[in-house]
């Protein structure tokens, strides 16, 4: 439930009701009470903070099966560091170059895998070269794109989507067959629990988002190969010292609340009942869809979500029956009070889609009770 | 008595600390005030435009300080950074997308040769080259003069208390450089007290960069601050604006929870209207109590000795050995190894320091009592 907040209402700011998933625009995670109460308790005393990013990450990699783990400041960070210790290998020299480099730094991408998070592997001073074409990428295309140059083959985990290039397991073979470390981005794959460890063990250097287990929207890791992960770490925050100021990640901050968060936001994800918790979110969907049955024009259905969320409600709007298209219902939800984000208008030009996973109890109704008022009811 | 928040650290296998060296990153940096720890927790279910909220806590700041802008980032180091790419892009997204590449832009930092740093890092870091000015020794106004060229982007200036005549001033420094037509990056980091010093600061340079966990905000918290058009090209290169800029900017993994923005914003309002008089008071009546405690012990003289930064005194410990049997070294490695952990910091054979501003109520006589023990009395 939105309530009004003396420090936003201070700031002119509105909160949102987020109907839109585990956004960074939108402020990413709110930790469950068992993180918050631990993190509480962090707060209360100082840490040596490299025995605490030491201990967590075995904490991590135990619960993983792989050798080393390091907690970042999220996703993208895991993902600079990594393409860090790809280019440096541990080297001091190296890394108080960064981001020069002594010429060894290309980092092989799938050319039909171009995201925006790819930048990831040019902030610290690597080059992208692109591998197979728009439609995919064979194992002979990707085999043919490593040369003396190549630091890291790079590969975006995203299950189910591209049929024509190949597999996480297939990249990673044609990258030890070449003796090139594979870094991962396999932000959210963290669900199935089967799922989430066998992406963690796929890669040399495999990096997670830690806001979608309900660690701090400001939280990550990155797992995998010792001498890889103990080379990224060394460009981190707390890796400063050792690597006598020359980290390329000092900026990269970690509380050490948000480090036990992390570890207690992995144990509860390990722990939960997931099914309960995918019932819970079948329920907040169903009560949106029923909330616009019968309305002319306006058909709301359940589909499925790949990855951790699993459904979605889709609503489809015929703006002639309507008198709104859904960029102008949209807008409505998203400007209106309370301010509702979805996900937007996706899969063409008459669809909202809204997740359920970020909301709080309640809010459901309040998006149902919205989207009715909004669509004419 | 146990340290609070032990148990978290010691289920991970971390050993927490009684911290009386003070705010330092590798310790964890800084324990939230309540005000501050009060005002996260009543945002955490919330989810937030975080653009809306970075803008906002930006110009609430910037208010409080008398600057025309401000910009809320992960830590000082982070705010070094984007100060750098800001003074190398400005507001150009073809720039901004190709930083550390600095092909085309004025890319040299000039800073006096004097002022080198450990965290001049932050500045090479999105591709800036240093270019050093004057000698070891210090800096004339000629020689700063001589050294800004057509390809500088603008100068370096470490505000610290204690730097000899020969260094020019930031004042002097900024005069310069505005001649030159240049602006001034000023890494003020803790240089937040007495409160009319912190505002000159924050208004001297064109940017000035400072750390909130002096100011009893979480670790990893900073900001900028200083001249709109400069603040506005720093926060593009953040990693909200890269979500909104096509993914261009190098600062996407010096991430910040929506928790922290607030907490910087709770932190620096608190810290402009505490009585700084009765904070300095607490600080001094711990290091009062620890003297007496150590008072008597043979070999150990205790004095308390001012400190020209914003805790005011630390309490300066002088073991003579030849009485005692150990050095300051030696005396800290048992107070490191014992329990509860304590760590104060050694400057050298004879003289270890410890302050107070880090310590929870009570662990300045825990503090006091080991280091009698470990010397003998």
């Amino acid at each position: 439930m939105v309530k009004s907040n003396r420090i936003y209402d201070k700031l002119g700011v509105r909160p949102v009701i987020n109907a839109g998933g585990n956004t960074t625009l939108w402020g990413g995670s709110t930790p469950p009470e068992e993180v918050r109460r631990v993190m509480n308790d962090a707060d209360a005393s100082y840490v040596e903070m490299q025995e605490l990013l030491d201990r967590s990450g075995d904490y991590l990699a135990e619960t993983l099966g792989v050798e080393g783990a390091h907690i970042t400041s999220g996703c993208f960070a895991a993902l600079v560091l990594s393409t860090a210790a790809c280019l440096t290998r541990g080297d001091m020299d190296r890394t108080a170059r960064l981001p020069e480099t002594d010429g060894r730094n290309e980092i092989i991408a799938l050319k039909s895998l171009r995201y925006p998070y790819r930048r990831s592997h040019s902030v610290p001073g690597g080059r992208i070269v692109e591998a197979g074409d728009e439609d995919g990428c064979t194992a002979e295309q990707l085999a043919a794109a490593i040369g003396p140059n190549t630091a890291a083959v790079t590969y975006i985990m995203q299950p189910g989507t591209y049929d024509s290039t190949l597999s996480l397991d297939e990249a990673a073979a044609v990258a030890r067959d070449h003796g090139v470390p594979i870094i991962v981005d396999a932000a959210s794959q963290i669900y199935p629990l089967d799922h989430f460890r066998s992406t963690a063990q796929a890669g040399d250097l495999v990096c997670f988002g830690t806001k979608y287990v309900g660690a701090p929207h400001s939280t990550g890791f990155l797992c995998g190969r010792k001498d890889l992960v103990d080379a990224a770490a060394l460009q981190g925050f707390i890796g400063f010292e050792a690597s006598r100021g020359n980290s390329v990640g000092r900026g990269y901050k970690v509380d050490r609340q948000d480090i036990v968060g992390v570890v207690a936001a992995m144990e509860r994800w390990f722990s939960i009942d997931h099914e309960a918790r995918l019932i819970d979110m079948g329920e907040r969907l169903e009560t949106m869809v029923r909330a616009v049955e019968g309305i002319p024009g306006v058909n709301a259905r359940i589909a499925d979500f790949p990855g951790y969320v699993q459904k979605e409600v889709l609503v489809t709007i015929d703006a002639g029956a309507t008198g709104k298209d859904a960029y102008c219902v949209e807008a409505e939800l998203r400007e209106g009070n309370p301010r509702i984000r979805t996900r937007g208008v996706l899969f063409g030009d008459d669809t909202i889609s809204i997740t359920a996973n970020t909301m709080s109890d309640g809010e459901e109704q309040i998006v149902a009770d919205r989207l009715r008022e909004v669509l004419g009811a | 008595m146990t340290v609070a928040g032990a148990d978290i650290y010691a289920k991970i296998g971390a050993r927490a600390v009684i911290n009386a060296q003070g705010n330092r990153t590798v310790l964890g940096g800084s324990a939230t005030v309540p005000e501050v720890t009060e005002a996260m927790a009543a945002v955490n279910d919330t989810y937030i435009e975080m653009a809306e909220l970075l803008a906002r806590s930006g110009e609430y700041i910037a208010d409080l300080l008398g600057v025309e802008a401000a910009y809320v980032t992960s830590g000082c180091s982070a705010a070094l950074a984007f100060s750098a790419a800001a003074c190398m892009t400005g507001r150009d997204l073809d720039k901004i997308a190709r930083i550390p590449d600095t092909t085309g832009m004025k890319s040299e930092i000039v800073i006096q040769k004097a002022q080198r740093y450990s965290y001049d890092r932050s500045f090479t870091v999105p591709g800036a080259k240093l270019v050093e000015a004057g000698d070891e020794d210090g800096c004339s106004r000629e020689q700063l003069e001589a050294i800004i060229g057509d390809n500088t982007a603008a100068v370096a200036y470490l505000v610290r208390p204690g730097d000899p005549d020969s260094v020019l001033t930031l004042e002097q420094t900024v005069e310069i450089a505005h001649d030159a037509g240049v602006p001034v990056i000023a890494d003020a980091a803790a240089q937040i007290y007495p409160l009319d010093y912190f505002r000159r600061n924050a208004q001297a340079a064109d940017i000035a960069c400072f750390g909130a966990k002096y100011m009893g905000a979480p670790q990893s918290s900073g900001f900028l601050c200083g001249k709109k058009e400069l603040v506005d090209a720093a926060s593009d290169q953040g990693f909200i604006a890269f979500q909104e800029n096509g993914g261009a900017s190098f600062g996407r993994p010096m991430k910040l929870d929506k928790q922290e923005v607030v907490g910087v914003v709770t932190a620096v309002e608190r810290w402009l209207t505490i009585n700084h008089e009765d904070r300095l008071l607490v600080f001094e009546e711990r290091l009062e109590s620890m003297r007496q405690e150590l008072g008597g012990t043979p070999g150990v003289e205790a004095e308390i000795e001012k400190v020209p930064l914003y805790f005011g005194s630390h309490l300066s410990v002088t073991i003579d050995a030849d009485v005692v049997g150990k050095t300051a070294q030696d005396i800290a490695d048992e107070l490191d190894s014992g329990s509860p952990r304590i760590a104060v910091s050694v400057v050298d054979d004879r003289t270890l320091t410890a302050t107070s501003h880090a310590l929870n109520e009570g662990e300045e006589l825990i503090v006091a009592e080991r280091i009698r023990t470990a010397a003998g009395g």
